[in-house]
């Protein structure tokens, strides 16, 4: 009995040891093992074109551009074998942060770095260049049973709701601007983001800019406190996903998320006012559009602050732009390390051509216009090795 | 006489209704799990174990590799440091239990126990990946070891204190040394009671996702890139990929989740056939 019981620890240990090990050589060391330690290649291998070392690239950030972002690495490692692009979704916030720390390569963000962190990580000796690579835009999607037609909103009401000052949906203030609509004598839920987000920033800021004064300053944040929590009509939920699953499921409800959600999940959204006093659609062309008006305000140099242009895209002028517009933005260092430099390089070409065509675009983003790809891929002639 | 078999039985019902209510959940979570994890497997096949995921539009989901090999290197690593240290300190402190180590030991112990786990994580980036710029599966790997320790050494210590005196008391009457009867008789009576710590450890690393965020951090373009390189693990892939709205990434997750359970329910088969229970 215990001779028994000790062998059989003492197989278990070895087993797993083995197991462990065996993993290890098999699925980690094996197939670029030759790529790693490049001094094991043998002189007549080398002297045709050795395989370019492997470079491994670490992003982290934004949430909303992982998809789009891991579609990119995907067809560029078909392109580039030896480039692995590994991007993970932990928050704008985080990833900035991280960016920060260097313990990333890049990383991915809704807003801007803000100006105090700019700052800071342009007189470091890495540099910094942000670059707004996919357009993203928020829609007001909301759940309505029995109405025909699609709904209106501007900016002044949309506050007013979250601002829990507009109670019933046959208020005269929405009704006004839905003079076709049948709207129900029911009371608004105001579905938001409980977590801290990008989104919720880009949707605070599109209310302050389009509320006449009605939406305070105070409030423009990541996460706040919501003046409609504390009349019981307010609801959180986590993620753009939670915040649509909510609004499917409750009626009478709205909420603001991500065009692509509202895009996958094919819930109706509002036509919202614009600058120029239009309701429009958010559509790609509608979202383009804001982007192109907010172009001549991207700053001079990538090197430079984002927080004016960021600032510009949101309930940006023209005729055709859709209000709730912003960009998404990759953030890079501007002194890399050899390999990395020229892989980042490569990266950035990759994701202002041909990533922007529609069949790398995942359903549900926008790409770009042609003017900021072009001002993107000045980026090439500032990052160096070092 | 009747009036007493009646509020015996009435009685028993009730105990067996709350008892039932109580592990009600438990059966919620396996089914709905299984309900929506399962066909997920099915339909992809072995691939499912050994693919990568897949981008959000291509047309299978691919597979949870990254996360499998991430969560066994993980989980397989910090038993390895956490199982000795804390199971020695248990020795220790039942040997020895007066001793201001042991007293600091528990101590400590006890509150690892009540540490949130994403604050482990927070102390490995600290230490490990901030000074280093990287994150590694090691690190990962610690942090899940630091996470076990206390439940190891909680219940290594209370299967070791059950032993009966007389077993050891015997022990030393036949002239065995301090080490000997440890070894020879303590740890092995409390065998089962040692293994069941070891298991309830496991799962505990197993199903952790704070502490690997900062530590481990994730990364699913290859399978395995070794202990250096920054690693998946099933967990945090359920995490991120269920809060995507596309079918691909959610399929994942669904099917990540039955995957964990399965190696839940299988960790504490084998841990229960591999242990058999000591008579007295």
């Amino acid at each position: 009995m215990r001779g028994a019981s000790k062998t059989i620890l003492a197989g278990l240990v070895i087993a797993v040891l083995v197991v462990a090990v065996g993993a290890w050589l098999i699925l980690g060391r094996a197939p670029e093992g030759a790529q790693i330690t490049p001094t094991q290649v043998t002189p007549t291998q080398a002297t045709q074109t050795p395989p370019p070392r492997q470079v491994i690239l670490l992003g982290s950030g934004s949430t909303f551009v992982h998809p789009q972002l891991d579609n990119w690495a995907k067809e560029f490692n078909r392109r580039y074998p030896h480039v692995r692009i590994d991007y993970n979704p932990t928050g704008s916030g985080t990833g900035q942060t991280q960016f920060m720390q260097k313990v990333v390569d890049f990383a991915g963000s809704d807003p801007p770095l803000p100006t105090s962190r700019w700052q800071q990580a342009k007189a470091d000796p890495r540099g910094v260049i942000q670059m707004p690579v996919i357009i993203g835009a928020i829609v007001m999607v909301y759940n309505i049973p029995g109405l025909e037609g699609r709904l209106k909103l501007d900016g002044e009401t949309i506050a007013l709701i979250y601002l829990g000052e507009i109670e019933y949906w046959n208020d005269p203030r929405i009704q006004r601007l839905n003079p076709d609509l049948k709207l129900p004598n029911q009371r608004i839920i105001a579905v938001h983001r409980s977590d801290s987000s990008g989104t919720t920033h880009v949707f605070t800021l599109f209310l302050y800019k389009a509320s006449n004064g009605k939406w305070p300053k105070e409030l423009v944040e990541k996460a706040i406190e919501w003046p409609v929590d504390k009349t019981g009509r307010g609801l959180g939920g986590k993620g753009n996903q939670g915040v649509a699953d909510l609004v499917q499921r409750t009626p009478y409800s709205i909420g603001y998320v991500e065009y692509a959600y509202a895009y996958l999940t094919k819930m109706p959204y509002a036509l919202v006012k614009n600058a120029a006093g239009r309701f429009v659609d958010a559509t790609p062309e509608t979202m383009m559009e804001a982007a192109r008006n907010a172009f001549p305000k991207l700053p001079q140099s990538l090197e430079d602050d984002f927080n004016e242009a960021w600032d510009a895209i949101v309930y940006a002028p023209g005729e055709n732009s859709y209000p709730i517009t912003s960009f998404v933005f990759l953030i890079f260092y501007k002194v890399y390390p050899k390999e990395k430099a020229e892989a980042v390089k490569k990266f950035i070409e990759f994701i202002n051509t041909e990533g922007q065509k529609p069949e790398l675009i995942v359903p549900g983003y926008i790409p770009i216009p042609e003017e900021i790809r072009r001002y993107n891929l000045r980026a090439l002639e500032l990052i160096r090795e070092g | 006489m009747d009036d007493r078999f009646l509020v015996d039985r009435v009685f028993t019902v009730i105990v067996v209704v709350i008892a039932i209510i109580a592990i009600l959940p438990i059966f919620h979570i396996i089914a709905y799990i299984t309900w929506r994890g399962l066909p997920i497997v099915i339909d992809n096949g072995l691939s499912f174990f050994t693919d990568v995921p897949a981008a959000v539009v291509a047309e299978k989901p691919g597979g949870i590799a990254p996360a499998l090999a991430g969560t066994a290197f993980m989980t397989i690593t910090a038993t390895l440091i956490a199982v000795p240290l804390a199971t020695l300190a248990a020795i220790f402190s039942v040997e020895y239990p007066n001793h201001v180590l042991t007293k600091a030991v528990r101590v400590t112990s006890r509150s690892l126990l009540e540490v949130a786990t994403i604050l482990i994580g927070m102390l490995i980036f600290v230490l490990l990946v901030l000074p280093t710029g990287r994150f590694t599966a090691l690190a990962g790997s610690l942090a899940l070891a630091i996470v076990m320790i206390p439940y190891v050494y909680t219940y290594a210590e209370l299967a070791l204190i059950s032993v009966p005196k007389t077993y050891i008391e015997a022990a030393y009457a036949l002239g065995m040394k301090r080490a000997q009867v440890i070894f020879y008789v303590t740890v092995r009576v409390a065998r089962r009671g040692l293994a069941r710590g070891i298991a309830i450890a496991v799962t505990k690393a197993m199903g952790e996702t704070a502490p690997l965020l900062f530590t481990a951090f994730g990364a699913r373009s290859v399978i395995f890139g070794g202990p250096f390189e920054p690693a998946d693990a099933l967990p945090l892939m359920v995490f991120q990929f269920i809060q995507t709205g596309y079918d691909n990434w959610r399929a994942l997750a669904w099917g990540g989740a039955f995957t964990l359970l399965v190696l839940y329910l299988l960790l504490f088969i084998i841990a229960r056939i591999l242990v058999k229970e000591v008579r007295y």
